[in-house]
C-alpha cells in the first residue's frame, strides 16, 4: 500500500508546480493506473514515491514507512521500473540482475527459482551475457523488470512499462502485474495509453499539469459520461483541467 | 552551406552543454570557467614573460628570430596534432548525435565538415598555450608594429587547421580500413593511448635535452627538429610573421585552404564507409554457461555487490579504462627520467640510493616519492572526479535503491582504489624493496604502503567533492563529461594538496635541523589525518547532497 498524502514538488526555477497536492492511496490487492498525457507530472510523481526525488511538502508512506523519514526500509518495499531504461548500460545482463539479487539479499534458492523462470516468460533468456548497451529498447526494459521484480518486492512501481514492448511481453507483464496483484499485494504503474489502462486497472488516478483530476474505477467514470467513448472522457476531463469529473468520485 | 552552419552551431552547443541549468548550477559553471580562464591566462603570460627575454636575447645578438617564431608554431600544431587525436576520435567516430545525423538529408561531408569545426574550436584552448606566447613574446621583444599583430591574429585563427586534416584524415583512412571489425570502440581507445603515449615521450625528450644550462623552454623548441617538419606551412607563416612578406600570409592561408579541401575530399570519399556501424558491440547470444549460473546464486554482500558493479562499469567502458590508464603519465615520466639520468656519465642513481639505504636519507627519499607519487599521480586519475557525473539519467534509479547514499560514494571510492594506489604507487613501493634489500629497515613498508594508500583516499575523496558540487548528469555521451572545467580545477586542488602535505612534512624539520625520520612521521600522520578527513566530510556532504540532485 502506498499512502500519498499532499504532496507538492516545483522543480528549481520553475514557476509552476510539477505536482500540485496530491492525496491518494494506492490500496494491495489491486491494480492501479496512473494515467496523464505527456508532462503531467507522473514520473515526477514516481520518483518522489522512489525516494529519488524530494517533496517540496506532504509525506508518502510506503507499506506504512515513510520514504523520507526511513528511506533505505521504505525503499526495501518497493521494485521500480524507470521510464528510460539507458542505465547500467556498460554491465552485462546478468551482471546487473546479479547486484540487484545482492544488494536485496536474495537467497540462492530464490534466484534459481527467477533464473529458470522469468528470462523464458519474457523471451530473453538468450541475451543475458551481453552488455546492456547492445540490447534492443525492449530487452533493455526487461531486464529492468526483471532486476526490479527478483527481490519480490511487496510494491511493484512502474514508468510506462509498456512502452517498447512487444505484444507477447506486454501480454506476460500484464499476466505478472494481475497475478501480483491477487496475491494481495499492490501494483502502480503509469502510463498515457488508455487502452492499457482499460483492460488491467482496478483503480486509475488521473492527472494533468500535476493536479489530480479523477480517482475512483473506470467503470464510475464511465457511468458519468454516458454514451462517450473513452478516449473523449478522457479528452473532456484533461482539457477542462479541474472539470465535472473532480470531486466526489473518490 | 546554411545546413554546414546550422549542422556546426548546433554541435557546438551540444557540447558546450548549454542548456536550461538552475541558477546556482550556472554560477558554479561559470565559477570554475572562470578560475580555469584565470590559471590558463596566468601560465601563458609566464611563458610569454620568460620567452621574451629568450627572443630579446636572440635578437641582441643578432641572431634569428624568425626561426624562433617558426618553431613556436610548429609547437602549437603539434600540441593540436597530439590532443587533436581522441578529439577527432571521440567527435567522429564515438558521438551518440551519429545515429540521427546520418539519418540527416545533409551530404556526408557536411556532417564531417560540422564536426571538424567543432573540435577545431576546441582545440584553440590548446594552441593558445602552445602557440599564442611565442607570437605574443616575439612580437613584444622585438617592438613590432601593426601589421604584425594583424598577420599574427591571422596565423594564430588558421593555425589548427593542419595539424587537424592530418588526424582527422588519418582517423577517417584508418577506421574505414577496419570497418569490418567488432568494437570499433576499442580502437578509438588505443588511437588515444597511442596518441598520448608519443605526447608524453615527446615532452619528456624535450625537458630532458633541456638539463643543464640551457633553458628548458628553449631547448624544447630546438628539439622540435624534424618532427615539427610535417607541417609545410609553418615557413609560410614564418616569412609572413619574420619578415611581414604578404605573399607568405597568403601561401599560408592558401595551403590551409587547400588542406581543408583535401579533407572535404576524404571525407566524401570514406566518411560514410567509417562511421557506418560504430554501434556495433559483439554479442553472443547463446543460453547463460553453467558457471555464469552458479555465479549468479552465490550470495554477497550488498557493499561487496556495489563495488563488484562500479568495478564492471570501469572495466567494460573503454572511456573510463581510457581515463584511469592517464594516471600512468607521471610513473612513466619518473621511469623515463630515471633511465635518461643513468645514461650520463655522472648518474648512477640506483647505485647512489642502494649506498643511502642503510642511512636516514632513505626515509627521506622514499617518503618524498612516495608523497609526490600518491599525489600527483592520483591526481591525473580523472574518474572520481567524474564518477557522479557518470551516473547521469541512471542515477534517479540508484537513488531508489535500499542503500545509504553515500554508500555508492564510497563503492566507487572502493572499487577504484586498488588500480589507482598500484598505478600511482607501483615505483615508491618498488624502491622501498629495492632500499630494504640494501639495507633499509623493513618497518619502511608498512609505512610506505599505509601512507600511500590514506593518500590515494584522500584524493579520491577531493576529487569527488568537486563533482558532487557541480555534476554534470544531463549529457548523451559519457566522454562530453570529461569535458568539464570542475575536473581540471580539482586535479589542481590535488596536486596542490601533494605540495602542502611535502611542505609540511619537510620544511619545519630541515628548518629546525630535525632527525629526518621525523618528515616520514609528519608525512605518514598528515596523509592519514586527510584521508580520515576528507572521507568523513565526502561521505556527510555527499549524502545531503545526492538527496538534492534529480
Ligand atoms: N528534471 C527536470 N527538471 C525540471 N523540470 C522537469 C524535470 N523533469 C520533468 N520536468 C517538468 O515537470 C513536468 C512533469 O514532467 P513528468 O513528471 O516527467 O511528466 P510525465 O511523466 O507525466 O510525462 C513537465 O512540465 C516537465 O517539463
Ligand atoms: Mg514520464
Amino acid at each position: 500500500m502506498i499512502e500519498i498524502k499532499g504532496v507538492s514538488k516545483a522543480y528549481a526555477g520553475s514557476r509552476h508546480k510539477a505536482v500540485d497536492n496530491l492525496s491518494w492511496i494506492v490500496p494491495d490487492g489491486a491494480i492501479t493506473g496512473f494515467i496523464g498525457p505527456n508532462g503531467a507530472g507522473k514520473s515526477t510523481s514516481i520518483h518522489m514515491m522512489t525516494g529519488s526525488l524530494e517533496p517540496d511538502a506532504g509525506s508518502i508512506l510506503l507499506n506504512g514507512v515513510d520514504i523520507v523519514k526511513d528511506p533505505i526500509e521504505a525503499k526495501r518495499q518497493f521494485g521500480f521500473v524507470p521510464d528510460v531504461p539507458d542505465v547500467f548500460l556498460n554491465l552485462k545482463a546478468i551482471e546487473y540482475l546479479n547486484f540487484m539479487a545482492d544488494l536485496y539479499a536474495v537467497p540462492t534458492a530464490e534466484r534459481s527459482r527467477f533464473l529458470g523462470e522469468v528470462p523464458a516468460r519474457l523471451e530473453i533468456a538468450d541475451v543475458l551475457d551481453n552488455q546492456i548497451a547492445a540490447l534492443s529498447h525492449g530487452m533493455r526494459q526487461k531486464v529492468i523488470i526483471m532486476g526490479a521484480l527478483i527481490h519480490r518486492p511487496p510494491i511493484w512501481i512502474l514508468d510506462e512499462p509498456m512502452a517498447g514492448l512487444d505484444p507477447k511481453s506486454a501480454f506476460e507483464l500484464k499476466k505478472m502485474m494481475r497475478e501480483h496483484a491477487a496475491s494481495g499485494r499492490s501494483v502502480l504503474f503509469s502510463t498515457h495509453v488508455l487502452e492499457v489502462a482499460e483492460k488491467l486497472c482496478d483503480q486509475i488516478c488521473v492527472i494533468n499539469h500535476g493536479r489530480q483530476l479523477y480517482l475512483g474505477t473506470l467503470e464510475q467514470l464511465k457511468a458519468r459520461h454516458p454514451g462517450m467513448s473513452l478516449e473523449d472522457i478522457f479528452l473532456a476531463i484533461t482539457e477542462g483541467g479541474t472539470g465535472d469529473a473532480t470531486g466526489d468520485a473518490r | 552551406m546554411r545546413n554546414y552552419l546550422l549542422l556546426t552551431k548546433t554541435l557546438i552547443l551540444c557540447g558546450l552543454d548549454i542548456g536550461p541549468h538552475d541558477k546556482g548550477k550556472l554560477l558554479d559553471r561559470n565559477l570554475m570557467a572562470g578560475i580555469s580562464l584565470v590559471a590558463i591566462v596566468a601560465i601563458v603570460a609566464e611563458i610569454v614573460k620568460s620567452l621574451t627575454g629568450v627572443v630579446g636575447a636572440i635578437v641582441a645578438a643578432g641572431g634569428d628570430g624568425h626561426a624562433f617564431v617558426e618553431q613556436g608554431l610548429a609547437v602549437g600544431m603539434l600540441a593540436a596534432f597530439v590532443m587533436g587525436v581522441p578529439m577527432v576520435l571521440s567527435s567522429f567516430y564515438v558521438s551518440s548525435d551519429t545515429t540521427t545525423l546520418l539519418s540527416l538529408p545533409v551530404p556526408i561531408s557536411t556532417i564531417a565538415a560540422a564536426r571538424f569545426t567543432r573540435c577545431f574550436f576546441y582545440a584553440y584552448s590548446l594552441v593558445m598555450l602552445f602557440a599564442l606566447p611565442t607570437l605574443i613574446s616575439f612580437g613584444l621583444a622585438t617592438g613590432a608594429g601593426v601589421a604584425y599583430w594583424v598577420f599574427a591574429v591571422v596565423v594564430f585563427l588558421l593555425l589548427p587547421t593542419v595539424p587537424l586534416v592530418y588526424d582527422s584524415v588519418i582517423a577517417m583512412l584508418v577506421m574505414r580500413a577496419f570497418h569490418r571489425m567488432h568494437n570499433k570502440r576499442l580502437l578509438t581507445g588505443i588511437g588515444t593511448a597511442v596518441s598520448l603515449a608519443f605526447a608524453l615521450v615527446w615532452v619528456f625528450v624535450s625537458v630532458s635535452k633541456g638539463q643543464g644550462d640551457t633553458m628548458g623552454m628553449e631547448a624544447m623548441l630546438s628539439s622540435l627538429g624534424p618532427v615539427g617538419a610535417i607541417f609545410p606551412n609553418v615557413p609560410f607563416a614564418g616569412a609572413a610573421l619574420g619578415q611581414l612578406s604578404v605573399t607568405g600570409l597568403l601561401l599560408y592561408v592558401a595551403s590551409c585552404a587547400a588542406f581543408v579541401a583535401l579533407f572535404l575530399v576524404v571525407a566524401k570519399l570514406v566518411y560514410y564507409e567509417s562511421v557506418v556501424g560504430m554501434t556495433e558491440m559483439t554479442t553472443h547470444n547463446a543460453a547463460l554457461s553453467g558457471k555464469d549460473v552458479a555465479s549468479f546464486g552465490r550470495v554477497r554482500s550488498p557493499m561487496g555487490a556495489y563495488v563488484r558493479v562500479e568495478r564492471a562499469k570501469i572495466l567494460h567502458s573503454p572511456f573510463q579504462m581510457q581515463v584511469v590508464l592517464t594516471e600512468l603519465m607521471w610513473p612513466a615520466m619518473f621511469v623515463i627520467g630515471l633511465v635518461m639520468a643513468s645514461t650520463r656519465p655522472e648518474g648512477d642513481v640506483l647505485g647512489r640510493v642502494a649506498q643511502s639505504a642503510s642511512g636516514e636519507q632513505a626515509f627521506v627519499i622514499l617518503t618524498a616519492l612516495t608523497l609526490c607519487m600518491t599525489f600527483f599521480a592520483a591526481a591525473t586519475n580523472l574518474l572520481p572526479s567524474i564518477a557522479i557525473s557518470l551516473e547521469g539519467t541512471g542515477l534517479s534509479l540508484v537513488k531508489t535503491l535500499p542503500m545509504r547514499l553515500s554508500d555508492n560514494l564510497r563503492a566507487k571510492v572502493l572499487a577504484i582504489l586498488p588500480a589507482d594506489y598500484l598505478l600511482s604507487n607501483f615505483i615508491p613501493l618498488a624502491a622501498t624493496a629495492y632500499c630494504i634489500a640494501n639495507g633499509t629497515s623493513p618497518a619502511m613498508l608498512p609505512v610506505v604502503v599505509v601512507m600511500g594508500i590514506a593518500g590515494t583516499v584522500a584524493v579520491c575523496y577531493l576529487q569527488m567533492l568537486f563533482d558532487l558540487k557541480a555534476p554534470n548528469l544531463k549529457w548523451l555521451d559519457p566522454s562530453s563529461v570529461g569535458r568539464k572545467a570542475g575536473t581540471i580545477i580539482s586535479m589542481l586542488a590535488c596536486i596542490a594538496l601533494g605540495l602542502v602535505v611535502c611542505a609540511v612534512s619537510f620544511v619545519p624539520v630541515m628548518l629546525l635541523g630535525l632527525p629526518s625520520v621525523l618528515s616520514t612521521a609528519i608525512g605518514l600522520v598528515v596523509s592519514v589525518g586527510l584521508a580520515i578527513g576528507l572521507r568523513a566530510f565526502a561521505l556527510s556532504y555527499g549524502e545531503r547532497r545526492l538527496r538534492q540532485l534529480p
